[in-house]
C-alpha cells in the first residue's frame, strides 16, 4: 500500500528557492523534505520537495525576527547597557535558562554577567566557560565583531 | 559495526523513527500508521510558556510517547532507557547497542545537530533519530526527515544527546527488543483513535484539543491590542511556522492523520473511517489555508486581519471536533 503512496518529483528548476532566497545567503530549505499532500478526490500522496512559497517567506520573516532582537541587543552594548555576552546569548536564540544551563551558573549569576559591570569582573576560567558554550574564543568574546551576519555557528559537519 | 536498518525517508521524525524500527524487525507499519496507533495528533496552546517571548503552540505529544503506545499496541516489547548517571554512560550503552546489531532510536537536541541546514539550528529538543552504526569512531544515523544517512561524531553526538533547555534528552534512548509477528491491527488502531478522542475533545484542561484551539482563537483576536505590532506578528509567525515547518508533514499532521484514517479505513473495510480520512483532509486544508493567509498578511498583502485568521482557527477546532465525536462513536 505505502508504495503507491509514493510520488516522488524530480528536483526541477521552478521548485528551487528564487533569487531572493539565495541572496540572503543562507537558503532556507536546502534539503528537499517529504509532505503528505490531499487532493479534493479524498487521496493522499507523499510528495518530496522543498517548502513551498508561502511557508518560505515565513521561515524568512521568523528569522529576520530574530535578527531584529539581535539588531536591538547590539545597539544596547554599543550604549553600554549590555554586556558582549549579551549579544551571543541572542544570537545563538538563548535565554537567560538555558545559557545557565549550558555553562552551568546560576540564573541569578547569568544575569549578572549580563551587565557590562559584571561582566568585567568575570575570571578568566569563567570567560573559558562561556566561549566553549558558543563555540569561540575567548578573545572573540572580549572583543565581539557586533556587524558580524546573525547566524548560526553550531559545530561544524563532519 | 554498520546494522542493516534500511532508511526510512519520512515527514515527522518520531513517527519515522517508530515505523523505521518496527520495519526493521519486519512488522510492516507505515507512517501514518505509526501515527494513528500511537496517538501522536495533538493540540495544545500554552500561553504562559514562551520561547523569545511568543507563546507556545503544539501539534504533538510529549517525546517518544508515540514509540512507547505505537509498541504497545502492537505487542512490541521495548526498553526506553532514560536514566543516565553519567554521559559517558549513556554513550557506552548506545554502544553495547550497535554492537549486538540493534538500531536505536535517540531523543536529541536540534541546536548542535551539526548535519542540519542553518536555518533548522533551533533549540528544540524533541528531535529524534535512529543510530544504527559505528564506524572509525564516527556514528552513522538514520536523520528521518533527510533523504540520505548521515554521520556524527562521538563529541558531536554526545552533545546533542545532552542538549539544554526546555524539555532536555538527558541522553533518552529506546529500542525494539522483541516482537510478535501478525499483531491484532484492529484493536491497535481502535486503542489509538480512542486516546486521539480523548486527547483532542475529552481532554479536562482548557487548553488541550479543540478547546485549546478555542483559546487560541480567542487570544489572537487580542494579540493586536494587547501587544506591539511586531510582537504581535511575531506571535502569528511562529504559530505559522509550528504548523508547517516543524518537520509535520505539512498542516499540522493534519494530512498525516488523514492518510493515517484512509489507510486504516482500507485496512478495516470501514467507510466510515475513509469519510473522515476525507474530513480531516480538509481541516488540513484549513490550517494550510491559515499559514497561507497569515503569511500575506505578515507581509502586508492580502486583506486578512488577526480577526479573520483567528476565524480560521476557530473553524478548525468545530471542524475537528465533529470528526473526533464520530470518531468516538466508531471505536465505541
Amino acid at each position: 500500500m505505502e508504495k503507491d503512496f509514493t510520488d516522488i518529483q524530480p528536483k526541477s528548476k521552478e521548485n528551487l528557492p528564487d533569487n531572493d532566497y539565495q541572496e540572503d545567503n543562507f537558503s532556507l530549505s536546502p534539503n528537499r523534505e517529504l509532505f503528505y499532500c490531499f487532493d479534493e478526490k479524498g487521496n493522499y500522496k507523499k510528495l518530496v520537495d522543498n517548502h513551498y512559497e508561502a511557508n518560505r517567506l515565513i521561515i524568512k520573516q521568523g528569522w529576520d525576527a530574530v535578527n531584529e532582537r539581535v539588531g536591538q541587543v547590539r545597539d544596547q552594548i554599543v550604549q553600554g547597557k549590555l554586556s558582549p555576552l549579551a549579544f551571543f546569548m541572542e544570537k545563538t536564540m538563548m535565554e537567560v535558562t538555558i545559557l545557565a544551563d549550558y555553562s552551568g551558573f546560576s540564573k541569578r549569576k547569568v544575569r549578572k554577567h549580563l551587565t557590562p559591570n559584571g561582566f568585567s569582573k568575570l575570571s578568566p576560567s569563567r570567560l573559558e566557560t562561556y566561549a566553549k558554550v558558543f563555540d569561540i574564543t575567548v578573545e572573540e568574546l572580549l572583543n565581539p565583531d557586533l556587524n558580524a551576519q546573525t547566524f548560526i555557528n553550531a559545530g561544524k559537519k563532519v | 559495526m554498520i546494522t542493516d536498518y534500511k532508511h526510512n525517508y519520512s515527514s515527522h521524525c518520531e513517527t519515522g523513527v517508530t515505523s523505521g524500527l518496527l520495519r526493521h524487525k519486519g512488522i510492516d507499519i507505515s507512517e501514518p500508521m505509526a501515527m494513528g496507533i500511537g496517538s501522536g495528533i495533538f493540540f495544545t496552546y500554552l500561553p504562559f510558556i514562551k520561547a523569545q517571548d511568543a507563546p507556545m503552540v503544539s501539534f504533538r505529544t510529549a517525546p517518544t510517547r508515540v514509540f512507547k503506545l505505537t509498541t504497545q499496541r502492537l505487542g512490541v516489547k521495548t526498553a526506553v532507557l532514560k536514566k543516565f548517571e553519567n554521559q559517558l554512560d549513556a554513550m557506552d550503552s548506545l554502544d553495547r547497542n550497535i554492537k549486538n546489531g540493534i538500531p536505536t532510536g535517540c531523543q536529541v537536541g536540534c541546536y548542535h545537530l551539526t548535519y542540519l541546514p542553518p536555518p533548522m539550528h533551533v533549540h528544540y529538543n524533541f528531535h529524534n533519530v535512529v543510530v544504527f552504526g559505528k564506524e572509525d569512531g564516527l556514528y552513522h544515523v538514520a536523520e528521518p526527515v533527510f533523504e540520505e544517512t548521515q554521520i556524527l561524531s562521538y563529541e558531536d553526538l554526545l552533545r546533542v544527546r545532552f542538549a539544554k533547555g526546555m524539555f532536555e534528552p538527558k541522553g533518552k534512548m529506546y529500542f525494539v527488543e522483541s516482537v510478535t509477528q501478525n499483531p491484532d491491527m484492529k484493536k491497535a488502531i481502535f486503542a489509538g483513535i480512542k486516546t486521539s478522542v480523548k486527547n483532542m475533545v475529552k481532554d479536562p484542561v482548557p487548553l488541550i484539543g479543540v478547546r485549546g484551539m478555542r483559546k487560541l482563537s480567542k487570544h489572537m483576536r487580542n494579540w493586536p491590542n494587547k501587544l506591539p505590532a511586531k510582537n504581535a506578528a511575531f506571535n502569528l509567525i511562529q504559530l505559522i511556522r509550528t504548523v508547517e515547518e516543524f518537520g509535520t508533514g505539512g498542516a499540522a499532521f493534519r494530512y498525516l492523520y488523514g492518510a493515517f484514517l484512509k489507510e486504516a479505513g482500507e485496512l478495516l473495510k470501514n467507510d466510515e473511517l475513509l469519510k473522515l480520512s476525507f474530513d480531516m483532509g480538509e481541516a488540513g486544508n484549513l490550517w494550510r489555508d491559515l499559514s497561507i493567509r497569515g503569511g500575506r498578511f505578515v507581509k502586508n498583502r492580502g486583506d486578512d486581519n488577526y480577526n479573520t485568521l483567528a476565524d480560521i482557527v476557530l473553524e478548525c477546532s468545530v471542524r475537528e471536533e465533529k470528526i473526533f465525536r464520530a470518531l468516538d462513536k466508531i471505536v465505541k
